[in-house]
């Protein structure tokens, strides 16, 4: 398991790592805790010409509070977004999908903005990014831009990400008034990527649910919003009832793949249970 | 000598039946020891193996040009170059005389038969630069049919695996105890029967998964070869070795360092050792290979692998009548060193506990276009166990009664021993009442009933199950003779040798190869006790065919059983040497001498003796000795058992199904086993704990899964489903301790109680949480997939993701796709 | 692996006939590919695949080894190897037409082995992957089909190569950040001349644009294309249509981009979110703007292979996996070669 000869770069700051990125040759990938490249690398079914490795970029460590957001640097950790004071007060929901990603030895190296940007949706963070409506800050050579997780996440490990650009940040916005937030993940195994997770944030309001965003994971080519559900949701009574009924279409707009775990109709199947599960969970029914 | 004068003041306590921490652990655990990989020697060449991706092909042509003239590349080896001196892998287990072995080329030749097969070598100087020219090796295939299927494959005019044979099956091997005098005639008692209960099982294809990849390093010094490898078997390996390549035995040395984990799946010669000895003998230059992950899961040997079909008969009254077991094998594309001879060992285990009248055997091996199978913790044994214990589970829901009386009324009784089995096998000892109702306490069985009882009533979408498997098992592998009528290339004594050195420390050498299971300490605690000198005085040497020439290594729970016997038989052939030196340095008649606590005392005269670690040094000076012995307490032994043991034990295992998703979560397991006299309770729980989670994980976890095309899809640990202890339960353990007559320590062995016991144990509470909803079956591993669809689908829950993906099974997905067409003619996409 | 896709095209079966062994028709249906060598009927060629940081490079041989005019029954054997030696994969590509009236229903049996180390994972993703792929070719195969003999070709030649060269070229200004890529794509493609070259470059700039675009769109389901005649109806992403509520203003805004040839107003304000870098990804729907039927003017307009060769870039970038590669590499190659021996 020797991966192919490639050339390698350490930049210390985002503009070098731009700049190496841009004189990297045809194919530059970047390597963030390399918790999926690597692998791909060792197994050759990836030799990238050069290898930008993000880990000695200071700037894009830790997490801020920038007012009515708070702000995850791309090279933050998942142990260290475990432990992130600003993550657990502000996005729970954070915590909690990170806490069960893959195991331990994982979470030490694996980072919170290499996840999002390997985009696999079967990964347990494209999914939470999109129900807390979270924002990517993307740098280029020529300056930065905000994409919405909506369109962040394109297709099959895809993303906004154009050719040359890094994810710097990302921000997830903080939420006014009284939410309730679930992550439902559902594998065979701890360490095992989720079969179907769903993320749910809920906001009651006078024993109604006043806001529903749930995110799906691993139901089609990119993390999804059962916007059905939500839809269904909004001013609907926080009852068991009410709330398993809506989530009965939870697999409306999805087209989730067959493998070895898991056949179409039977994602389909889990998504509506443990959408009913994670929206109860969250409303605290 | 300080520790022997404390000593001769106090007791010691006794090491057998002491926890000790194992003195192995620390360099194991921190990797800070001789592992294979860990070898570097001057000059040393590393090896690649260039392998097939198709299952089954003609090598067309390869071209090695670009790989010979890669950076640092120092040859290139086809199979063609090697085909003269390659032989064939070594088959020990004829099982019947007619068997059909096809022949196994380490490197393939003219056709490749499984995913993985070797096919080309490459030499160089680094790994890297070995791993870099694999991928310029240029193989063309002619592409084959693969045989995948095993009913597929046994049916009239078949795909054939291998061209040159007239089918798929390797042999037809049949045990019947009415031919054999063991039992009445199975027809006629099946024809008797009130009640006949049929049933279809799949054993699943299991990989071993061992922590340490398989490695070797050869060292060639004139036309002398030394080998390391990470083998459980370097004495087996030298043996065969030798016959296969032609380079003499007494040039051959064999040295299996610390192995990481075997399971069997390191029991075996393997093409990449024959490879890297005969590379070595051309060249002349230490060479190494190692194999990645991937490789190792991909062409290391599987396990499992049966269907079986079995018939299982009673009267109305729950007294079984008849057995009849039919037994699909795959071996895979080649028969390696006892692939057919798993499911034989296992023929004669399907009785189990239980007191059938008749029965018969019979079971094809069949070849396939995958990685061949071989041994995997059990051996047969689990295979027979999960039949057996599923089909009483059926039996008893077809006779309406509870699956526990079922066998309780059908088993051998605690007074019944020693009792000879329909099979013809003696069990030596034990009390299967006593072990089920200690496990039914651990458990906590009567609340658990109470509360299934109330999530049936109230409909809890979380059903609970209980199960149970009443299991024994064939251990102590294995009494040369009866090895000798089953046609085993081998014998199954053990060799094991004590010297006592002259500053009163001790080796001790052992011919069985341990490979992670803690031979050091417990063998260190055996001769501890039998010589009396403290634990730290003894050191075990082991897996160096220099030092330990002879043994039988490790496999089939017979360490203990027979390597530890060899060791304190030779212990007592120390002492025996010692007491004529004693008697004359004591100026004591032999007979006055009485041996306690490591002292040799005149018989009424306190304060008198000598001890042996004394009489050692002695010894080594030799300036007073009798006149008619050697100047030697040094000794010897090898033991040859008379019978198999027989371990048995009551595992109860308490499942949730979540009847939502089809998740299921084991809620409690209990087990209490009888392993006979146990001589380190630490390594005894260590060792069911591990084999546990094996045969939990074959109930619920592990399968590998081959694609249509015969491509191995279970080829990472990502889909290879490997538990961790996060996902295991706690387990309750206990024991019974009936020790085994037929050896001095009275152990029965231990290593794969666990995995043999859990399996159905597993299955059949899952089944109990869901057959009130009408779950018959469901397919290994039990899936949340498997789960909810036999809940909702019937059926067993059928092959993994047959529809839709490459994943198994070659599947037909319709896709559409156009337009100027209505959606319904297309039936929507996918 | 089996694949399999049935449309129904609506003209007679000899026309459709006709249309199917125009490889150099059909072929822009397939995405990705590029030719090494042409030998008789044998050619090479290279597909480049490209999943995440999967990457593969699979190199091969095709052929049409039967035509049946009789049976309306054609047959394409390919094989390639991964350049690493991480397997290989074949595809036999069974074409059969029928006749349903005035009608014709084409089954396109795939039979598909692919062996290494992309087969060794249990993550559905090939099968998947190779559905939408040739469900992308099928969509596409059937327009050209459609569009038959007279090749609705007036109203695509009419609104394609206008709507493109002009977007296009302001395009290529805008992207010149992108110009080593899309060098890198054409240099796949064997050019005949430097201008061919240049014109395929220019227009392959302009279906990136297009494609960054539609990006934003986050994808709209059903995109017609260029060919009124011939609406594709693709299959590729109603999941994120669906789940794109969270960002729905940019949907109207750009779905034009994709479909018509007012592609150059948001084609060319593309570059103004997205200066220097576009997307190197398109998403699998922008393609179908790309297949302007070239059957009349062909010779005319820029090279099909081009924009295929783009297109098939951005499609395998989403979706690749060596089934695809291998499809792609025989579709392909049968077209080049086809062309060149016109020459």
């Amino acid at each position: 398991m020797i991966p192919a000869p490639f050339a390698y770069a350490r930049p210390t700051t985002v503009d070098e790592a731009l700049q190496a990125v841009a004189e990297g040759g045809d194919d530059v990938k970047i390597l963030a805790g390399g918790q999926s490249l690597i692998p791909v690398m060792r197994l050759r079914l990836a030799a990238p010409e050069t290898v930008v490795d993000l880990s000695r970029v200071a700037e894009l460590r830790g997490v801020r509070d920038d007012g009515d957001a708070i702000v995850i640097g791309a090279m933050t950790t998942h142990a260290d977004v475990l432990r992130d004071p600003l993550v657990q007060q502000y996005a729970p929901l954070i915590a909690e999908a990170t806490e069960t990603v893959a195991d331990r030895q994982v979470r030490a190296r694996g980072t919170f903005g290499g996840a999002l940007a390997h985009a696999d949706p079967a990964g347990d963070l494209p999914a939470v990014a999109l129900a807390l409506d979270a924002e990517f800050v993307l740098a280029g050579l020529d300056g930065r831009r905000t994409v919405p997780a909506g369109e962040f996440f394109v297709d099959y490990l895809t993303t906004a990400l154009g050719e040359g650009e890094l994810l710097v940040e990302i921000r997830v916005p903080k939420l006014a008034g009284e939410w309730g937030m679930r992550y439902e993940k559902f594998n065979r195994v701890a360490q095992a990527w989720s079969i179907v997770a769903v993320a749910a944030v809920v906001r009651r309001e006078n024993g109604h649910i006043a806001e529903a965003r749930i995110g799906l994971t691993n139901m089609g080519t990119t993390p999804l919003r059962a916007g059905a559900v939500e839809a269904a949701l909004a001013g609907a009574e926080a009852s068991p009832e009410a709330v398993a009924a809506a989530a009965r279409s939870a697999a409306e707009g999805t087209s989730p793949s067959s493998d070895l775990n898991a056949q179409a109709d039977y994602r389909e199947h889990l998504a509506q249970v443990l959408t009913r599960r994670a929206v109860a969970a969250a409303a605290g029914l | 000598m300080t520790a022997v004068e404390d000593r001769s003041t106090e007791a010691p306590e006794r090491e057998i039946g002491k926890a000790r921490r194992r003195k192995e652990d620390a360099r194991l655990i921190t990797g800070r020891t001789t592992w294979t990989d860990n070898m570097v020697l001057p000059g040393m060449l590393h090896l690649s193996v260039v392998r097939s991706p198709v299952a089954h092909a003609k090598i067309a042509s390869i071209d090695v040009s670009a790989a010979q003239q890669s950076p640092g590349v120092v040859a290139v080896y086809t199979g063609r170059d090697l085909a003269e001196e390659q032989g064939s892998i070594p088959c020990a287990w004829p099982v019947t005389p007619d068997m059909v072995n096809p022949g196994h080329p380490s490197v393939a030749v003219e056709e490749v038969n499984h995913v993985g097969e070797a096919v080309a070598v490459i030499v160089a100087r680094s790994k890297v630069a070995a791993a870099d020219a694999i991928e310029l090796v240029d193989v063309d295939y002619d592409l084959l049919p693969p045989v995948l299927d095993m009913e597929e494959a046994v049916a009239e005019g078949a795909q054939l695996t291998h061209d040159h044979l007239e089918s798929n099956t390797s042999y037809h091997f049949v045990f019947d105890a009415g031919e054999a005098g063991t039992g009445a005639d199975t027809d006629q008692a099946f024809a008797d029967a009130d009640v006949v209960v049929s049933r279809r099982f799949v054993n699943q294809r299991l990989i071993p998964a061992f922590m340490e990849p398989r490695s070797v390093v050869v060292q060639p010094q004139g036309d002398n070869f030394t080998m390391w490898s990470a083998t459980q078997i370097p004495h087996v390996l030298r043996v065969m070795l030798a016959m296969v390549t032609g380079v003499p035995e007494h040039k051959l040395r064999i040295i299996a360092p610390d192995v990481g984990g075997g399971f069997g799946g390191k029991l075996q010669v393997n093409p990449e050792e024959v490879i890297a000895l005969l590379v070595a003998r051309r060249l002349g230059k230490p060479v190494k290979w190692t194999e990645t992950r991937s490789e190792s899961l991909m062409t290391a040997h599987h396990g499992r692998d049966q269907i079986q079909y079995v018939d299982i008969a009673s009267d109305r009254e729950g007294n079984v009548k008849a057995l009849r077991v039919r037994l699909l094998a795959d071996m895979g594309a080649y028969l390696r060193l006892i692939t057919p001879g798993v499911p034989a060992l296992g023929a004669f285990m399907f009785p189990a506990i239980y007191k059938f009248p008749a029965y018969r055997f019979e079971c094809d091996g069949v070849f396939t276009n995958k990685v061949p199978t071989d041994a995997y913790r059990g051996a047969g044994r689990p295979e027979a166990t999960f039949a057996i214990e599923r089909a009483m589970d059926e039996l008893a829901v077809e006779l309406g009664m509870d699956a526990l009386e079922l066998r309780r009324k059908n088993w051998i009784r605690a007074e019944e021993f020693p009792f000879t089995t329909v099979a013809g096998l003696e069990y030596d000892s034990g009390d299967y009442e006593t072990a089920t109702q200690q496990a039914l306490e651990l458990i906590g069985y009567d609340e658990l009933r109470e509360e299934q009882r109330r999530r049936r009533e109230s409909n809890d979408p979380v059903q609970l199950g209980i199960g149970f498997s009443t299991f024994t098992e064939m251990c102590g592998l294995a009494p040369s003779r009866v090895l000798g009528s089953l046609s085993y290339g081998a014998g199954g004594w053990e060799s094991a040798s004590i010297r006592m050195l002259p500053t009163g420390k001790v080796e001790v050498v052992t011919g069985s190869t341990p490979h992670g299971q803690g031979h050091e300490t417990a063998w260190s605690q055996l001769v501890a006790d039998s010589l009396g000198v403290p634990f730290e005085d003894v050191e075990v040497l082991h897996g160096d065919t220099s030092v330990a020439p002879k043994g039988m290594d490790t496999y089939g729970s017979r360490s203990l059983v027979v390597g530890g016997t060899a060791v304190v038989k030779a212990a007592d052939k120390v002492i025996a040497k010692a007491r004529k030196v004693a008697a004359h340095l004591l100026e004591a008649s032999e007979d006055d001498l009485e041996f306690e606590n490591g002292r040799f005392s005149v018989r009424g005269t306190p304060g008198t003796g000598m001890g042996i670690q004394e009489i050692a040094l002695a010894v080594f000076a030799a300036h007073n000795y009798p006149e008619d012995v050697e100047p030697s307490i040094d000794a010897e032994a090898t033991f040859d058992p008379v019978n198999f043991s027989f371990p048995h034990g009551t595992h109860i295992c308490a499942m949730e199904v979540d009847t939502e998703t089809g998740m299921v979560k084991i809620r409690k397991y209990a087990s209490v086993d009888d392993v006979g006299t146990i001589v380190n309770p630490l390594i005894v729980e260590g060792q069911m704990h591990g084999g546990l989670a094996q045969g939990i994980a074959q109930a619920l976890y592990e399968e590998a899964v081959y694609d249509a095309d015969g491509n191995l899809t279970t080829g990472t640990f990502v889909d290879y489903l490997v538990p961790s202890a996060a996902d295991l339960p706690h387990f309750d353990t206990g024991n019974t301790v009936h020790p085994a007559p037929g050896n001095p320590i009275g152990a029965k062995g231990v290593g794969e109680a666990g995995c043999i016991a859990s399996t159905p144990a597993v299955v059949n509470a899952a089944l109990d949480a869901v057959r009130h909803l009408g779950v018959r079956d469901i397919r290994m591993p039990l899936t949340p997939e498997r789960v909810w669809r036999a809940l909702y689908e019937g059926g067993d829950g059928g092959d993994r993701a047959t529809a839709g993906t490459n994943a198994y099974g070659g599947a037909s997905t319709e896709t559409t796709a156009g337009v100027s067409t209505d959606a319904s003619s297309l039936g929507g996409d996918r | 692996m089996q694949l399999e896709n049935s449309f129904t095209v609506p003209v007679p079966i000899d026309e459709a006939w006709r249309v199917l062994l125009d490889i150099e028709r059909i072929a822009p249906c397939m995405p990705g590919a590029a030719l090494d060598s042409v030998n008789g009927d044998d050619f090479t060629g290279r597909v480049k695949v490209k999943l995440g940081p999967i990457n593969l490079t699979y190199q091969g041989k095709a052929s049409f080894v039967e035509k049946d005019e009789a049976a309306h029954k054609a047959v394409i054997d390919g094989r390639g190897k991964d350049q690493r030696g991480n397997g290989t994969a074949n595809a036999l590509i069974t074409a059969q037409l029928k006749a349903e009236g005035a009608t014709t229903r084409v089954d396109v049996l795939t039979d598909l082995n692919i062996t290494g180390r992309p087969a060794q994972f249990g993550r559905g993703v090939m099968t998947d992957v190779g559905n939408k792929l040739l469900g992308q070719f099928a969509d596409k195969l059937a327009a050209q089909l459609g569009a038959g003999d007279e090749v609705a070709a007036a109203p695509a030649k009419a609104a394609s190569p206008p709507a493109k060269k002009t977007p296009a070229k302001k395009a290529a200004a805008a992207v010149a950040g992108a110009a080593e890529e899309v060098a890198a794509s054409a240099e796949q493609v064997p050019g005949d001349n430097a201008a061919a070259q240049k014109t395929r470059k220019t227009a392959a700039a302009a279906k990136k644009t297009a494609a960054a675009a539609a990006d934003k769109a986050a994808a709209s389901d059903t995109v017609p294309a260029a060919s009124d005649t011939a609406p594709a109806a693709s299959d590729t992403a109603p999941v994120a249509a669906s789940a794109a509520p969270a960002a729905p203003a940019t949907t109207p805004a750009t779905t034009p981009a994709v479909a018509t040839p007012a592609t150059s107003a948001p084609a060319t304000s593309a570059p103004a979110t997205t200066p220097v870098a576009p997307p190197v990804t398109a998403p699998a729907t922008t393609p179908v703007a790309a297949v302007p039927p070239p059957a009349g003017p062909k010779h005319a307009e820029p090279e099909p292979i081009d924009l295929l060769e783009v297109a098939g870039g951005a499609a395998l970038t989403r979706y690749a996996a060596p089934l695809a590669g291998a499809a792609a590499l025989l579709v392909v190659v049968t077209l080049v070669v086809r062309r060149r021996r016109r020459r």
